[in-house]
C-alpha cells in the first residue's frame, strides 16, 4: 500500500547517505594522505560519523517523504467521499503548499458533491410526488429508474425490477415497444398503449418518451418516458359521446311520429274527422312526451346548477311537508291504478333537505313505484332514522329490475325495459334526476330488487350539514 | 469467454420475458373474447398464437441450443439453459391453451349463435375469480423464473389446489345448470372446456415453478408432494 511513497523515502535516503559517506570518505582520505598513518584513530571516528550520517539523512528524508504520504492518504480520503479531515499542512514549502491545494480542492469537491446531492434530492421528490409516471431506461433497454406513480401503474415492485431488462421488467408488449421505439429515434416519440390487471381490467395509458444525451462520449445515452392514465378520461369521454347519442335519440323518436302523423294528416287524413281525431290526438301525446324530456333535461342541469354553486339551500326541517306533497301529488295516479300508498314513520326528525327538490325525487321514486306495480298493489313509503342518517324508503310490489341492470338504472336514459318504459311514458330522466337530487342533498340513493318480488328504492339524508359544494358530477360527464 | 456467455444468458433471459408476455397478453385477450363474445377478437388471439407466439418459442429454443453448442455451459448456467428449454415448452402450451379458449369462443358463437347474440350466456360468478388467479399465477411464475425467486415459487406452487377447486366448482355448477337447461348444453359444455384449459395453464405454470426452484437450488421437487 505504501510501497510508492516507501520507494521515494528510501531513494531520499540512499541518495543521502550516498551523498554524505562520499563526502566523508574523501574527508578522510585527504586527512589521511595529509597526516600519514593516524588510520587507527580515524577510524573510529568515520564509523561515528558515518552512523551520525545515517541518522541525520533518515530524518532529512524523512521529513520530505512523510507530508507526502499524509497527502496521499488524505486524497483517498476524499475519493471515498469523506471530506472532513484536510490534511495537515507541515514541513517543506513545497509540499505545505501543495497540501493547501489538495485541502482547497477537497473543499471545492466536498461542496460541488453536495450541491448535486441535494439537487437529486430534489429530483427524487419531484419524481416520487409526481401523478404521471416516470421510467428512465439506458441504451441498454435495462430499466434505470421508476417512479411510484409508474410502479403503481404497472403493477410492479420497484426495487425488483430496477436494473432488469426491460422485456422483464415491463410486462407490457405495447410499452416494450413504445421504448425501444424512443431509444431508436432521436425525435420525442408518443404513444397509447392498454394495460391488463390479472382479473383482466384495462387501463388506457398514454406514454411520452425522449431520448437522454449522454454526458460524454464514454457514456451512452438513455431515454426517459412519461406514462399518464387515460382510463378516466376516455370513460368521460365515451359517457359524453354516449349522453349527446342518447338525447338525440331519444328527441328524434318523438319528432319523428308528430312528422309522419302531420304527412298522414296532410295528404288526406284531415278530410276524415275521425281518423283526423285520432292522428292529432297522438301528435298531441308526443309533443307531451317531447315537452317532459326537455322539461327533465331543464330540470337536471338546473340540480346541477344549484348543487354547484355554493349557495344550495339546505334547510334543517322535518321531511313531513315534502313528503306529503309528493304523496298527495301522486294520489291521483295510485287511485286510477287502485294502488294505496303507505306512509311510515314521517315524523321521524329533521335533516338537511331543500324542500322543493326533496318532493321532486320523492315524486319520481313514488310515480316510478306506481307505473311499474300491477294494480291493486300496495306502495309503502317508510322514514326512518339510523347512525346520524335519515332514510326514506320506497318499496313497490312490482314486476322487480334484474339484477344485471340495478347497477345502471341511475343512468340518463337507461331503461330496463324499453318498450314497456315509453309505454308507461317515462322520459328515461327520472331516476338520474333522483340521483342528482339526492347528490345535492350529500346523500346517496341505493336501490334493492328482486325479480317478480318488487323494487325498494332508499334515499340516505346525512343529519349532519353537508360541505358546501357537494353537489353532484357534470350533467353530460356524469358516471 | 466467461463474459461472452453471460451476455448470451442475458439474451436467453430477456427472449424468455418477451415470450411470456406475449403469451400472457394473448390470454388476456382470449378471456376478454370470452367475457366481450367478440369472436374477431378471437381470432386474432389464434392468429396471434400460430404465428407470434409460436416463432418466438422456435427464436428461444434455438438461442438456447445455440448457446449450449457455442460454449458449453457448465454447472448453473447449463441449469439455466436447461431450465428455459423445459419452461419454453412449458409457455408454448399455455399458448396453445390461450388460442384453445380463442376457439371455444368461436365455436360457442357459431353452435349456438341464437344463445349468444341474446345475451343468454350466463358466465358463473366463480369464472372471473379464477381468470384473475390464473393471471396472477402466470405473472408469479414469471417473476419467480426472473428473480430466481425460490419463495415464490414454492408458493405459487401452493396456489394451483386454489384454481383446481374453482374448476370443480365451476363443472359442477354448470354441470347443474345443464341438467336443468338442457338446450343450453351445447356452449355450457364449452365453458367447462374453457374452465379446464385454465386449470391446465395453472398446471404449466406449477411445472415451471418446479423448474426454476431446479434451476435455483439444482434439486428436483417434481413428484414431491406440494
Amino acid at each position: 500500500m505504501a510501497g510508492e511513497n516507501r520507494r521515494l523515502f528510501w531513494h531520499l535516503y540512499a541518495g543521502y547517505l550516498l551523498v554524505a559517506l562520499s563526502a566523508l570518505l574523501v574527508v578522510f582520505w585527504l586527512t589521511g594522505v595529509a597526516t600519514r598513518g593516524l588510520y587507527q584513530q580515524l577510524a573510529g571516528g568515520a564509523l561515528l560519523m558515518a552512523l551520525l550520517v545515517a541518522v541525520v539523512a533518515w530524518f532529512s528524508a524523512r521529513r520530505l517523504s512523510y507530508p507526502l504520504e499524509e497527502i496521499r492518504r488524505a486524497a483517498e480520503r476524499f475519493a471515498d467521499g469523506n471530506f472532513g479531515s484536510p490534511v495537515r499542512a507541515e514541513g517543506v514549502e513545497e509540499v505545505v503548499s501543495l497540501a493547501l491545494a489538495v485541502n482547497r480542492m477537497a473543499e471545492q469537491l466536498g461542496f460541488r458533491l453536495r450541491a448535486n446531492e441535494r439537487q437529486r434530492q430534489q429530483l427524487q421528490t419531484v419524481f416520487a410526488a409526481m401523478v404521471e409516471g416516470v421510467i428512465t431506461v439506458d441504451a441498454n433497454q435495462r430499466l434505470t429508474g421508476i417512479n411510484q406513480a409508474a410502479a403503481r401503474l404497472l403493477a410492479v415492485d420497484p426495487e425488483r425490477v430496477r436494473g432488469q431488462n426491460i422485456r422483464l421488467a415491463l410486462p407490457n408488449p405495447g410499452l416494450q415497444e413504445l421504448v425501444q421505439r424512443t431509444l431508436a429515434n432521436p425525435a420525442p416519440s408518443e404513444g397509447e398503449f392498454t394495460l391488463l390487471d390479472a382479473g383482466g381490467r384495462e387501463r388506457y395509458c398514454r406514454a411520452n418518451g425522449v431520448l437522454l444525451s449522454a454526458a460524454d462520449d464514454r457514456e451512452e445515452a438513455g431515454a426517459v418516458l412519461v406514462l399518464s392514465d387515460l382510463t378516466r378520461l376516455r370513460r368521460l369521454e365515451n359517457l359524453r359521446r354516449d349522453f349527446v347519442a342518447n338525447v338525440s335519440h331519444e328527441l328524434k323518436t318523438p319528432i319523428t311520429s308528430i312528422e309522419g302523423f302531420a304527412e298522414t294528416l296532410l295528404d288526406g287524413a284531415l278530410e276524415e274527422p275521425e281518423q283526423a281525431h285520432r292522428f292529432v290526438a297522438v301528435i298531441q301525446q308526443q309533443a307531451r312526451r317531447l315537452n317532459a324530456i326537455i322539461e327533465d333535461l331543464l330540470t337536471l342541469s338546473r340540480i346541477e346548477q344549484e348543487g354547484r354553486s355554493p349557495t344550495v339551500q339546505l334547510q334543517y326541517l322535518p321531511l313531513q311537508a315534502p313528503l306529503g306533497a309528493a304523496v298527495e301529488s301522486c294520489k291521483p295516479a295510485a287511485a286510477a291504478k287502485e294502488i294505496e300508498l303507505q306512509v311510515v314513520g314521517e315524523s321521524a326528525g329533521p335533516a338537511w333537505i331543500n324542500p322543493a327538490l326533496l318532493e321532486q325525487a320523492l315524486v319520481n321514486l313514488i310515480d316510478n313505484a306506481i307505473k311499474y306495480s300491477p294494480a291493486g298493489r300496495l306502495v309503502r313509503i317508510e322514514v326512518a332514522s339510523a347512525d346520524g342518517e335519515l332514510t326514506v324508503a320506497v318499496a313497490d310490489q312490482g314486476q322487480g329490475i334484474p339484477a344485471a341492470d340495478l347497477s345502471r338504472i341511475f343512468e340518463r336514459f337507461y331503461r330496463a325495459d324499453k318498450a314497456r318504459s315509453a309505454r308507461l311514458g317515462g322520459t328515461g330522466l327520472g331516476l338520474a334526476i333522483v340521483k342528482h337530487i339526492v347528490q345535492v342533498h350529500g346523500g346517496r340513493v341505493e336501490v334493492e330488487s328482486t325479480v317478480g318480488r318488487g323494487s325498494t328504492f332508499t334515499i340516505f339524508l346525512s343529519r349532519q350539514r353537508p360541505p358546501a359544494g357537494a353537489g353532484p358530477d357534470s350533467l353530460l360527464i356524469e358516471t | 469467454m466467461n463474459r461472452l456467455i453471460q451476455q448470451e444468458l442475458e439474451a436467453v433471459r430477456n427472449l424468455t420475458g418477451e415470450l411470456a408476455t406475449l403469451i400472457e397478453e394473448n390470454l388476456q385477450l382470449a378471456l376478454k373474447a370470452l367475457m366481450n363474445r367478440d369472436i374477431e377478437l378471437a381470432r386474432e388471439v389464434i392468429r396471434r398464437d400460430k404465428e407470434e407466439i409460436d416463432r418466438q418459442e422456435i427464436t428461444l429454443e434455438e438461442k438456447c441450443l445455440r448457446t449450449m453448442a457455442l460454449y458449453h455451459p457448465v454447472a448453473g448456467d447449463l441449469r439455466f439453459l436447461v431450465t428455459v428449454l423445459k419452461i419454453n415448452a412449458d409457455l408454448e402450451r399455455i399458448g396453445d391453451l390461450a388460442a384453445k379458449i380463442g376457439d371455444k369462443v368461436i365455436q360457442i358463437a357459431e353452435l349456438d349463435r341464437e344463445v349468444y347474440d341474446t345475451g343468454g350466456m350466463k358466465i358463473p360468478e366463480r369464472f372471473h375469480a379464477m381468470h384473475e388467479k390464473t393471471v396472477t399465477m402466470l405473472r408469479s411464475t414469471m417473476e419467480a423464473f426472473y428473480h430466481e425467486d425460490t419463495d415464490l415459487a414454492y408458493k405459487v406452487r401452493l396456489t394451483d389446489d386454489e384454481v383446481d377447486e374453482d374448476k370443480r366448482v365451476i363443472r359442477e355448477e354448470l354441470e347443474e345448470t345443464i341438467a336443468h337447461n338442457p338446450a343450453q348444453h351445447v356452449y355450457l359444455a364449452k365453458l367447462i372446456g374453457v374452465a379446464r384449459s385454465l386449470e391446465r395453464i395453472a398446471d404449466h405454470c406449477t411445472n415451471i415453478c418446479e423448474d426454476v426452484i431446479y434451476m435455483a437450488q439444482g434439486r428436483i421437487v417434481r413428484h414431491e408432494a406440494g
